[in-house]
């Protein structure tokens, strides 16, 4: 009977190691910038075609590769980075483990061209005096792992290496890759990543033959934030420079008003190397304390600085993620940095000690902690329909017993709230009213994303929605990621409600916004929206869905507003004039009903 | 500190005062008010770090001092009161009130925790006519942006210039100039942006009373002062923007028609109106306005002609209910203007009769129509 186990063959090995490392046409990008940094390089070109997996080149002027070192390189394991395990507890490479070019070799078709800096000693460790002749370049293709030709050639000092038809040898791996444009969107982070920690290197990026980045060296961080950023960032954003002996932190913190509603554009930095840490982030958050709206988080470029054996980078082939000899300590480092950076530098000028000991009260509890206590057993959902429908009536009637809804009527002086007490806000979140005896709790965020969703899909595809001119047209600076997705969607993103045109390089010009009562900046709801919605895409989502769904996120009122009476009644008017009131476009509820039954219950009056 | 002063007296100061009092503050002392006890007067004082206010009264003073008191219960006492002398006593950070055979001991904070009130420099104090001030203050004050995004929009924009005085507000979606020619302003050059709160204080403390106000300009604040009670705010930071540029010259088409009725006709129509975008449509044949509106989520419709004056080619616009009301409350007169130009561009809106001295003029961004 032959064996069902059985040893593969080394290529097959090796193919799949390569797809550690070569996870989709960005890791290339990523390993062959590293790469240049690592070769001291002072300008680096990259160009890519098709989302990168038709073509990606990378020149640099660094110090570039001998013969023998060509080859050498596309040897597994073979680095000029390091050579001793002891080494690599004192890593100041980026690059170190000499996985990255045999395995991007062994997978696609490359085509290096290389010549060493005349003047600069070899990198190569154990080939240091040498006697080297006059270097001259040399160009070198490699197909599927498979050296193809070597000759020399005549080339400028640095490395030139294109990679062409990524995958071409593994379908497999290709099936999994996004769109072109998604994966064209994770390169140009990934360049822009390198431009903040490195500003000292001009970066240029060409996509499908166009230039999309064109960042000069630039004289300091500030220079290549505003580069990045456009320079109306410059003054939103305060330095953070803190010594602690054993780390060194720097960087630049956003005020609060330019919070963000992801972690995008937070970057951390360890000695240069863009890292992956939930508990940082944590710290960066913590220390921003109750400045930061809910659900907000700081914009922020922060480097730490530390001596190489305190860190731990050899985590993860990809190296995001890394290990701090001393995790808490370092936690407690940044807090206190972003927490001094931010109380010295503007917020609150005058009072912050005021504010401190205040602070410091407020956690020692004046209000408890104790949780509410609840049974066990959930509240029941409405399921069945035609319970829905009688529910719904019975609702309306009740809740608009007495009422006359008009938006437009003004409160007089001395009107109490008689005949609407049935309506009440509880922390600002949920809206409580009674029903024939029930209990109904509707969660204010969630039933307004609903109305707002079916409004946006409704102009999304039948008709174009309204939208408020604006005396006071916005010019804005969108970021490349921002600025791609809103090319791609500009059409239905004007159907929204905006009037945006593109005005020149990443800059668009807003004239209309959606007239959304609680949404006055229509450059903030805009970009909002952007990022929103490059998460959904990336996520697989379909356009006009994701469009609407982000509009409506974004758009709707937040847990935390506070709603008037008037408000609230429309609120209820607008969700049961919707398709399906019952749930938020992501399927939370919008509404529980809790029956007196059930209170009964609980009061454990039998 | 010790004195006497009647009840229903230093109850009307208390109430003026308290509406300075922040409502919710992090900051246990802004909740307090100062008392400071001198000769034959007393000064009370409140803050909540923006605005403050302080007024003073004549009391009997026995003994010279200072104590803060929290507001709110200060006042409860006070007002539920009968109507007698009240003596009051202080020291080390308690108050003492005697009210008849009635005795209440109040805790204050440190009087040194008290955030210092400006000083005032009455040399550079010009005076206006309070009546003059509310006038303007009211009809801009309804256009402030509550964006906190941008913040200079976050206040009415006030300018005085040679004989001139100018309020201007603005939202972005609709904005409100109002100017006026005053000979006592001579030769003083500000541009400030006053944040509203300060501005709704005044006008209720002003109310209908006839009096003058005198205004003093300070580098980063502004000091109101109307006698017994000084009113102080800090400035918002500018830039504001450069709204001239924006002020529409050569609007060609011109609707005359009458304010009551189109305020009406506005309200009714919009009861149909989509309740995010409350949007009306305005269509413009001649001499007819016919308002419209549809509501998708009801499926209600609304349509009205109304009789108006206009010669110009037909016009389609977009607005918000809203806006046209909140500018038709403040506009004086029978008619209004609407000076327009195409559905996208600014509307001009004002009264036909102009008063000498005076111009007011509303300008409201349209909607763009749905399709």
């Amino acid at each position: 009977m032959p064996t069902k186990i059985k040893i593969l063959p080394p290529e097959l090995v090796n193919k799949i190691a390569a797809g550690e490392v070569v996870e989709r046409p960005v890791s290339v990008v990523k390993e062959l910038v590293e790469n240049s940094i690592d070769a001291e390089a002072t300008e680096m070109s990259v160009e890519i075609k098709s989302g990168g997996l038709k073509y990606i080149r990378v020149v640099d002027n660094g110090y570039g590769m001998g013969k023998e070192d060509v080859e050498l390189a596309f040897t597994h394991h073979a680095t000029s980075k390091i050579s001793s395990f002891g080494e690599l507890n004192r890593i100041l490479t980026l690059g170190f483990r000499g996985e990255a070019l045999p395995s991007i070799a062994l997978v696609s078709q490359v085509e290096v061209v290389t010549k060493p800096r005349s003047f600069s000693p070899s990198p190569i460790k154990g080939k240091e005096g040498a006697s080297r002749p006059l270097p001259t370049g040399v160009q070198l293709k490699i197909e599927g792992g498979e050296i193809k030709s070597i000759k020399e050639v005549g080339a400028p000092e640095g490395t030139s290496i294109t990679v062409r038809e990524l995958f071409y040898n593994t379908p497999a791996r290709r099936k999994f890759l996004k769109s072109p444009n998604s994966e064209t969107r994770q390169i140009i982070e990934r360049i822009t990543t390198f431009a903040l920690a490195f500003p000292q290197i001009s970066f240029k990026l060409k996509v499908d033959g166009k230039e999309t980045l064109n960042l000069q060296k630039a004289d300091g961080l500030k220079q290549r934030i505003g580069q990045v950023f456009g320079s109306q960032i410059l003054k939103q954003i305060l330095e953070l420079d803190c010594d602690y002996d054993v780390v060194q932190i720097k960087g630049f913190l956003g005020k609060p008003e330019i919070a963000k509603t992801n972690r995008a554009e937070l970057y951390l930095f360890v000695n240069q190397r863009d890292i992956f840490s939930k508990s940082l982030y944590h710290a960066i958050v913590t220390g921003y304390k109750d400045l930061l709206p809910r659900g907000k988080f700081p914009w922020g470029i922060v480097y730490l600085s530390l001596p190489p054996d305190m860190v731990d980078v050899n985590v993860h082939p990809a190296k995001k993620e890394v290990r701090f000899s001393n995790e808490k300590q370092m936690y407690e480092f940044l807090y206190s940095a972003v927490y001094k950076t931010l109380n010295t530098g503007m917020v609150m000028p005058i009072y912050t000690d005021m504010k401190e000991k205040l602070m410091t009260t407020d956690k020692e509890g004046a209000y408890g902690n104790t949780p509410l206590q609840v049974k066990e057993g959930s509240p029941k959902y409405l399921t069945d329909k035609d319970k829905i429908q009688s529910f719904q009536q019975e609702f309306l009637a009740e809740v608009f017993k007495g009422m006359k809804i008009s938006p437009l009527k003004e409160k007089k002086a001395g009107e109490s709230a008689a005949g609407v007490a049935n309506l009440w806000q509880l922390s600002n979140m949920y809206i409580l009213a009674q029903v024939k005896g029930s209990l109904v709790v509707m969660d204010q965020h969630a039933a307004h994303e609903r109305v707002l969703y079916e409004e946006a899909v409704r102009n999304l595809t039948v008709e174009k929605a309204s939208s408020q001119h604006l005396l006071f047209p916005i010019v804005t600076e969108l970021s490349p990621s921002e600025f791609m997705t809103f090319e791609e969607n500009d059409e239905l993103i004007n159907k929204l409600g905006f009037e945006v045109k593109p005005f020149g390089g990443r800059s668009v010009l807003i004239s209309g916004v959606p007239p959304l009562p609680k949404i006055q900046n229509g450059e903030v709801f805009l970009k909002e929206i952007l990022v929103d919605l490059e998460e959904r895409l990336k996520a697989g989502g379909e356009k006009v869905k994701s469009v609407a769904a982000s509009f409506a996120c974004k758009g709707a009122i937040k847990a935390g507003d506070k709603l008037s009476l008037e408000e609230m009644n429309s609120l209820f008017d607008q969700l049961f004039a919707t398709k399906e009131p019952y749930s938020c476009p992501h399927g939370r509820p919008t509404l529980i009903r809790i029956p007196i039954e059930e209170l009964n219950k609980r009061f454990e009056r039998t | 500190m010790k004195l006497t002063i009647l009840k229903s007296k230093l109850l009307s100061a208390l109430q003026d005062i308290v509406s300075v009092i922040p409502s919710k503050t992090t900051l246990p002392i802004l909740s307090h008010i100062l008392i400071e006890a001198d000769d034959s007067k007393i000064k009370l004082a409140a803050t909540d770090l923006d605005i403050s206010m302080t007024t003073t009264l004549e009391a009997k003073v026995t003994k010279k001092g200072e104590i803060t008191v929290p507001a709110k219960t200060f006042t409860d006492i006070i007002r539920e009161s009968p109507e007698t002398q009240i003596e009051i006593n202080a020291a080390d950070n308690r108050m003492e009130l005697k009210i008849n055979h009635g005795v209440y001991k109040l805790p204050g904070l440190p009087v040194d925790e008290f955030p210092k009130l400006p000083t005032v420099n009455l040399s550079k104090e010009i005076k206006i006519a309070g009546p003059d001030l509310c006038r303007m203050i009211k009809k801009t004050i309804y256009a402030v942006s509550t964006d906190e995004t941008r913040p200079a929009l976050n206040g009415i924009l006030w300018q005085t210039k040679g004989e001139n005085i100018q309020m201007v507000a603005t939202d972005g979606h609709r904005l409100a100039k109002f100017s006026q020619k005053n000979k006592k302003l001579k030769g003083l050059h500000e541009d400030v942006i006053v944040p509203p709160k300060i501005l709704n204080v005044l006008t209720r403390l002003i109310g209908d009373q006839e009096k003058e106000v005198g205004l003093i300009f300070e580098e980063n604040s502004l000091i109101f002062d109307l006698g017994d009670t000084i009113l102080s705010t800090r400035l918002i930071e500018g830039p504001y923007p450069s709204y001239e540029q924006v002020i529409p010259k050569d609007n060609d088409k011109k609707l005359i028609v009458e304010k009551e009725l189109l305020a009406n006709t506005v309200k009714r129509v919009s009861i149909l109106s989509n309740l995010l975008t409350h949007q009306v449509k305005f269509a413009l044949k001649k001499d007819i306005l016919e308002l419209s509106t549809a509501n998708f989520d009801m499926g209600g419709e609304a349509k009205e002609k109304i009789p108006c004056d206009y010669k110009n080619e037909d016009l389609d616009l977009g607005y918000n209910a809203l806006y046209i009301l909140d500018a038709l409350k403040q506009i004086d007169g029978d008619e209004v203007i609407f000076e327009l130009s195409t559905p996208v561009s600014a509307g001009m809106v004002y009264s036909t009769q102009k008063k000498e001295d005076e111009d007011y003029v509303c300008l409201i961004m349209p909607l763009r129509l749905v399709e």
